[in-house]
């Protein structure tokens, strides 16, 4: 025991660097890992949770009146548990000059149903008494209007004086219109202002009323129903009369999907993340081990002539290493509650709900569990050859090598004797090149989908839009002068382009789906098979998967009680409504629906896209009866300020792992060459060309890395963000060239690479020639 | 009189609260075969580093050329090792993943003043010289340890160094070896090569024309015998009547 404690003292004074080094590397993985676990599981039951304590049901549908009577139909129902209103207003608003894309909708907040209030920090305030005038906003409108506490928000009811201004009190949880994936947002008000709210809709003539009372129905189906959600729901429209009255419906899974969509990307990408700190981690580790053994081995040896078991020896070092991970994997976790929180809160302003984080007990033993099964399998593994050296051997050994033949030459003589280095002890470097290729195809990967994203969003309202377009009118009467607009879109900038899109809703197969009717249907993200005649249609992956759906098969079509055939002639993209949509012509939809109303957007590809703001205000200002918009949704900013985050955040914490990857790597060569460097001293090589050339072997390798892990990304990078993004609806991913994706890991990781290895061989200029070659000869 | 290449004066260093040089002041002349013997721990290696630049005094002078090298920057003195002085150790400290050729030819890429073209006429011909052409494209794992040694001290020589320091080059030889080692350093000081040699071995010293005794940091005793020209029973007698009154 004594003995024992004698060598593991020793080994952590000797090694205390590499235990420093790895004990950072486990904490940061540590940290993020659990983090990410503990944020993704908490977030999903914590939503849950609220919709539940909110009043969601199975089903909710938003009506545009009658909500009694059909409350009442629907509670008739054998398979419905119950049913309930909840009374509001819909309403378009202006915040700080800017016009909301959609109606908010306007509720009473009594206290009847719980809302969580909070503070513009995201953090949890008490509930406070909604006073007259006054309006409490989801905080994911932070982003979108630039709004806080003190703004004041107009309410459009009517044309005539019909405007309605609440000043913002405060924030509060919305239970689905939160997340910034959905541009309606719901705005809790005080019962006064809604029943003149409610005066102001009666009191308006039908012609010149804007704002509508209605209410968001919650149906809950009984436990027993032995229907599917869709059979529910068709049950439902078939037996009552909720279809006559439905502005839009989501079912309880599509509600937390779009609550959840944003937290689940975050968490996705940290997860993956954390599993490519995982690989770096071990490569580092395993350099460290095996260069600590090779250095140790003399003194191992001694231990064993003197009688002490192979094993006894291996145990210090799985003590010292094993007992760091743990350390390292405990610490973590106990930082990845604060780190939850912490992500928790920033995502508060996209995602418009405040996640209580907790730490999930099972699930993170689990996966502590796991990794220590991981990193004593991985040691195990790594201390193999310390009970097969021999004492004998050791003591016998010539370093032998293999003679290289690369050149010397003055002018570059750095640069050769780093070369020199790395091919004669290739194995040494192998490790930093696995760890900057793995870093490389990831920050690539990152880098890829942050060019996509594009600075704006452009690659989300590519994503999410029918076609491309910079601006939208909408016309909802005759008297909408459209010469007029479009003459003044002119003047902004010239109209290169311009077709018509309506979005109405229609069933494939009895399921609900929104159609985009395109008058030219060449605007199609066409992906695969051919653009529908009057004949087909068009269909998502969503759909095609949702349906078991294939080019060439014969889908069920309906709307307003019409139904026909169609053939799906192809798979197109448009992640709107998580890709649940279909694509049709308009001579299609004629089979079908009415295509006189005003149901037509224009869409206008201009010339300077750079104005589309600019026209989108001036028309919003000066005319009524139309809706405008860009190719955008409001909640767009805060969607892109959380994922710029996040890969900041990822290449933050790439670049600590680099730093302390490579104070590893530098530390065990540094002490293994250190007889060499002093030769080299000796002979005249300055310090500062020794460093250079010694920054120049890490340069060179993780330049090696990064090349092969950046053309392995543009094979896989593609496929795998692709892969991730059809979860969202997104069917199609592509990436070209990109300084984000390939320029900044080419030069980011080498530099990285090569600064911090130059900043760690500072060591050399303090230890004297004399000091090394005695380290060397002992 | 003869013009001292190296001075030292009032020479003193100390590791932690050990004093190893008491205040040595001592002229080391050009073309002199110079050797420094003692017991072990009398401090004549460190007299050697300190000599060479390649420590530093913690009191004292030392002029090389009149240039004052205890003040010398680093930079000043990496300059001074690349062109001015060689250096061969007990250990060969050859670099390991360079064949002997290289490692000889590395001294000259190093030197400023050696263009490459020179660098590799210069290694020929000390390869040559040092007779080892056999063995100049293994590496130093490869070859004994007296081509090694050898080895070093063809990589001493070739940026042609005003003076060439050696550390006991042939505590790790055997005989023969020793003295092959010990011819080459002979020859070369037969050619006009400042040479400091520092030994404790009796036949490596009768190869020097100045003999200094180092006892307890400080110079006790001063020995000239005339120019090595092989086995000479009058300087050993001579160097071993001398080495008596040190009770070696």
């Amino acid at each position: 025991m004594e003995m024992r404690k004698i060598l593991l003292l020793a080994a952590v004074k000797r090694q205390k660097g590499s235990i420093i080094g790895i004990f950072l590397l486990v904490w940061i993985l540590s940290a993020c890992i659990f983090s990410s676990l503990t944020l993704y599981i908490s977030g999903n039951d914590y939503v849950k949770g609220e919709m539940e304590r909110l009043g969601f049901g199975e089903l909710t549908i938003w009506v545009n009146g009658e909500e009694s009577s059909l409350t009442e139909q629907i509670q008739a129902l054998p398979d419905v548990e119950k049913a309930y209103a909840q009374p509001l207003v819909f309403s378009g608003y202006e915040i700080n000059g800017g016009y909301s894309d959609n109606e908010g909708q306007l509720l009473v907040y009594d206290g009847t149903v719980d809302y969580r209030f909070l503070n513009a920090d995201g953090i949890r305030t008490a509930a406070p008494k909604i006073t007259e005038g006054t309006v409490y906003i989801s905080p994911a409108m932070q982003a979108s209007f630039d709004v806080t506490v003190g703004d004041t928000i107009r309410f459009e009811l009517s044309r005539k004086d019909g405007t309605y201004s609440l000043t913002v009190a405060g924030y509060f949880a919305d239970g689905f219109m939160g997340s910034s994936m959905i541009d309606m947002k719901s705005f809790l008000i005080n019962a006064s202002d809604y029943e003149n709210m409610l005066d102001i809709l009666r009191n308006t003539k039908e012609t010149d009323v804007l704002g509508k009372c209605g209410a968001m129905v919650h149906v809950f189906q009984r436990e027993d129903s032995a229907l599917t959600a869709v059979e529910f729901y068709r049950e439902i429209q078939e037996n009552t009369d909720i279809s006559l009255h439905t502005e839009f419906s989501y079912r309880r899974e599509s509600i937390l999907s779009y609550m959840l969509l944003l937290q689940n990307i975050l968490c996705g990408f940290l997860i993956a993340f954390s599993v490519v700190l995982t690989a770096v981690c071990l490569i580092v580790t395993s350099h460290s081990l095996s260069s600590l053994i090779e250095q140790d081995k003399k003194d191992m040896a001694a231990l064993k002539t003197i009688g002490l078991p192979g094993k006894q020896i291996r145990d210090t070092y799985l003590t010292a290493y094993g007992g760091v991970m743990l350390a390292g994997l405990i610490a973590g976790l106990f930082c990845s509650g604060m780190t939850a929180r912490m992500l928790a809160q920033g995502l508060v302003s996209s995602t418009g709900m405040l996640v209580v984080v907790r730490l999930p007990i099972v699930p993170v033993l689990l996966l502590l569990g796991l990794f220590l099964l991981l990193f004593a399998a991985f040691l195990m593994l790594r201390t193999r050859r310390i009970l097969k050296t021999a004492p004998v051997q050791v003591f016998q050994e010539n370093p032998g090598g293999k003679i290289v033949s690369s050149k010397l030459r003055k002018a570059f003589l750095e640069w050769d004797i780093a070369m020199r280095e790395i091919q004669s002890r290739r194995r040494n470097y192998m490790a930093l090149c696995l760890a900057s290729f793995v870093l490389a195809v990831f920050l690539s990967v990152v880098g890829r989908m942050g060019s996509w994203l594009g600075p704006n969003g452009e690659g989300l309202m590519n994503a999410f839009s029918v076609a491309d377009h910079d601006l939208g009118v909408q016309p909802f009467n005759r008297d909408v002068p459209m010469d007029e607009i479009e003459r003044v879109i002119n003047w902004y900038s010239p109209i290169r382009e311009t077709y018509e899109l309506a979005m109405e809703s229609v069933t494939v197969n009895g399921q609900e789906y929104e159609a985009n009717v395109l008058n030219d249907t060449e605007w199609f993200h066409l992906m695969e098979g051919e653009l529908p005649d009057g004949e087909g249609i068009l269909i998502t992956e969503t759909v095609a998967n949702g349906l078991e759906l294939g080019i060439g098969d014969t889908v069920l079509v309906a709307a307003n009680g019409r139904a026909q055939e169609y053939a799906v002639s192809g798979i197109y993209q448009c992640a709107n409504g998580m890709g649940s949509n279909i694509g049709m012509s308009m001579e299609g939809y004629s089979r079908i629906g009415d295509i006189t109303g005003f149901i037509w957007c224009y869409h206008y590809v201009l010339e300077d896209g750079t104005v589309r703001d600019y026209a989108m205000n001036y028309l919003q200002e000066h005319y009524r009866g139309i809706d405008v918009h860009t190719n955008s949704w409001s909640g767009l900013n805060g969607i892109v300020a959380m994922m710029h985050g996040l890969i900041g955040v990822i290449y933050v914490v790439a670049a600590v792992f680099i730093l302390v990857s490579v104070a590893l790597s530098t530390g065990k060569l540094l002490a293994y060459e250190a007889g060499t460097m002093a030769v080299y001293k000796s002979m005249g090589l300055s310090t500062k060309k020794l460093r250079r050339s010694f920054a120049f072997r890490f340069l060179i390798v993780s330049v090696a890395g990064t090349v092969v892990g950046l053309l392995a990304a543009a094979f896989v990078a593609d496929g795998a963000v692709g892969m991730i993004f059809k979860n969202f609806g997104i069917g199609q991913f592509h990436s070209g060239f990109s300084i984000l994706g390939i320029i900044l890991p080419l030069l980011g990781l080498p530099a990285m690479f090569f600064f911090f290895a130059w900043a760690f061989s500072a060591k050399l200029k303090q230890v004297s020639i004399i000091n090394l070659i005695h380290e060397n000869d002992v | 009189m003869k013009k001292a290449i190296l001075h030292g004066t009032g020479m003193i260093k100390r590791f932690e609260e050990t004093e190893v040089l008491h205040g040595i002041d001592i002229d080391i002349y050009a073309g002199d075969f110079t050797v420094i013997m003692g017991s072990s721990g009398s401090g004549k290696s460190t007299l050697l580093y300190a000599l060479s630049g390649m420590d530093r005094l913690s009191e004292g002078s030392i002029f090389y050329r009149e240039r004052e090298i205890t003040k010398a920057s680093e930079k000043e003195l990496e300059s001074l090792r690349a062109g001015e002085f060689g250096f061969v150790f007990q250990r060969t400290h050859l670099v390991s993943n360079l064949t002997l050729e290289e490692n000889i030819r590395m001294a000259g890429l190093i030197c400023a003043s050696m263009s490459e073209q020179e660098t590799r006429e210069r290694t020929a011909g000390l390869i040559d010289r040092m007779g080892l052409s056999g063995a100049a494209k293994r590496l130093p794992s490869q070859v004994s340890g007296g081509e090694a040694q050898r080895a070093a001290v063809a990589r001493a020589l070739m940026g042609r160094p005003a003076v060439l320091f050696a550390d006991e080059p042939t505590g790790a030889l055997n005989k023969a070896n020793t003295v092959e080692v010990l011819n080459l350093l002979t020859a070369a000081y037969g050619e006009g090569q400042t040479v400091l040699l520092v030994t404790h071995d009796r036949e490596a010293a009768l190869r020097g024309n100045r003999i200094l005794y180092l006892e307890d940091g400080m110079v006790t005793g001063e020995l000239l015998l005339t120019p090595y020209q092989g086995k000479d029973e009058v300087r050993e007698n001579q160097l071993s009547h001398w080495l008596e009154g040190f009770r070696w």
